[in-house]
């Protein structure tokens, strides 16, 4: 039988990322005191327990498939799955595993990635508030400066009319957008990014009478070497309401 | 007594109705021969565990073998058991009305906190094991 590529006594060792071995029945040999510890419990609770009674059960096909390549091949299998905390909690965990040749166990290292997933959430729930507050009143966009492309969070369409319903790709495309009257004003805000972190610019959209009134805002968030905007982002807001508003008083 | 489980697929997707037939005739005959276990049912593929007497027990697996709704027969788990893990006959399957056919049919198992997966995934009998004991748990529930 070959020796085992990985150390077989992890228990003591003085790991930082959670480490574990177990058989390819899905039971845990030995896990470092990281792994325990991000479950709340520490290593001779977990050994003889079988991975599956700590996953989350809708991320059991992932782990059961990966097992399933464990067994097959010696490739290296990557997951990300949830681990019951003993306090119900669930803590996410994406880990690396490796079959140890010769052997029917394998070895995982992984990390936590719960804040991730806590700020992913965070992220979609913020989102989700902001929909509903302003409706399809607001798109959000991402412009990368290196490759040009200018991206939109999915229900921004709806702001370019039901005609076009696709939201621009480019700046080009935007500006080509924007009312004719407000062309210079936009263009020479991008310019301005040049020197300044952010504007706020008010614009038309549409080419007629019925243009809508928004305002485009922007930040810059990274620049290349020589300072110039590399990631600019920002939000198109529709302002209408309040411009016919301001033009009633 | 024994403990066995196997893995295979249906040669045919089975609908409601077929899976309710083949529910109550494997309760009914593997009552009378002392047979306990789960039966899964999803995507198109079976995983049972068959728990009992070893007669019986290869009296059921040949007539599974010689059965041409299954296909890709593969025995994961032949083992000695102590107990019982599944005590009592009871099957659970995808795409069925979960709470309708859990109020009118005895031994079925909803899914409700065990989501099914397809059993083809399945290559190891002690993980097939772990995996019939959740959802028996989830029976439980």
């Amino acid at each position: 039988m070959n020796e085992p590529a990985v150390p077989t006594d992890i228990r003591s060792a003085d790991e930082i990322e959670l480490f574990s071995v177990a058989g390819l029945d899905g039971y845990l040999r030995q896990v470092n005191s990281v792994f325990a510890t991000l479950l709340g419990t520490d290593p001779p609770a977990l050994e003889e327990t079988s991975i599956l009674e700590l996953v989350h059960p809708q991320d059991l096909p992932a782990v059961v498939e990966g097992l399933g390549r464990l067994g097959s091949s010696s490739a290296e299998v990557l997951v990300e799955s949830r681990f019951r905390h003993v306090s119900g909690d669930w803590v996410h965990l994406q880990w690396v595993a490796r079959a140890i040749p010769g052997t029917d166990l394998w070895w995982a290292s992984g990390r936590n990635t719960t804040e991730f997933h806590r700020l992913l959430a965070e992220r979609a729930d913020l989102w989700a508030r902001l929909e509903l507050a302003a409706g399809p009143a607001v798109g959000m966009w991402d412009l990368d400066l290196t490759s040009g492309a200018l991206t939109w969070d999915p229900h921004s369409g709806a702001l370019f009319g039901a005609g076009s319903g696709r939201a621009p790709s480019s700046v080009d495309e935007l500006i080509t957008a924007v009312h004719p009257q407000d062309v210079g004003a936009v263009s020479a805000a991008w310019a301005r990014l040049n020197t300044v972190d952010a504007f706020e610019v008010g614009v038309r959209l549409g080419h007629d009478d019925l243009a809508r009134h928004m305002s485009l805002r922007a930040k810059v968030v990274a620049r290349d070497r020589r300072g110039r905007p590399a990631r600019t982002v920002g939000i198109l807001l529709d302002i209408s309401t309040e411009k016919a508003l301001e033009e009633q008083l | 007594m024994r403990r066995l489980i196997y893995g295979s697929q249906a040669t045919a997707d089975l609908g409601p109705d077929e899976l309710v037939d083949l529910l109550s005739r494997a309760r009914a005959r593997n009552e009378q021969l002392g047979l306990s276990g789960m039966l899964l049912y999803c995507s198109q593929s079976f995983l049972q565990v068959l728990e009992g007497d070893e007669t019986a027990l290869a009296q059921t697996y040949g007539r599974i073998q010689a059965d041409g709704r299954h296909t890709n027969l593969r025995l994961l788990l032949d083992t000695e058991a102590r107990q019982r893990l599944f005590p009592e006959w009871s099957m659970g399957f995808d795409h069925v009305d979960d709470e309708e056919l859990a109020a009118q049919l005895a031994g079925y198992t909803p899914a409700t906190q065990y989501p099914l997966m397809n059993p083809d995934l399945i290559t190891n009998g002690k993980v097939a094991e772990t995996l019939l004991t959740l959802y028996a748990k989830n029976k439980a529930r």
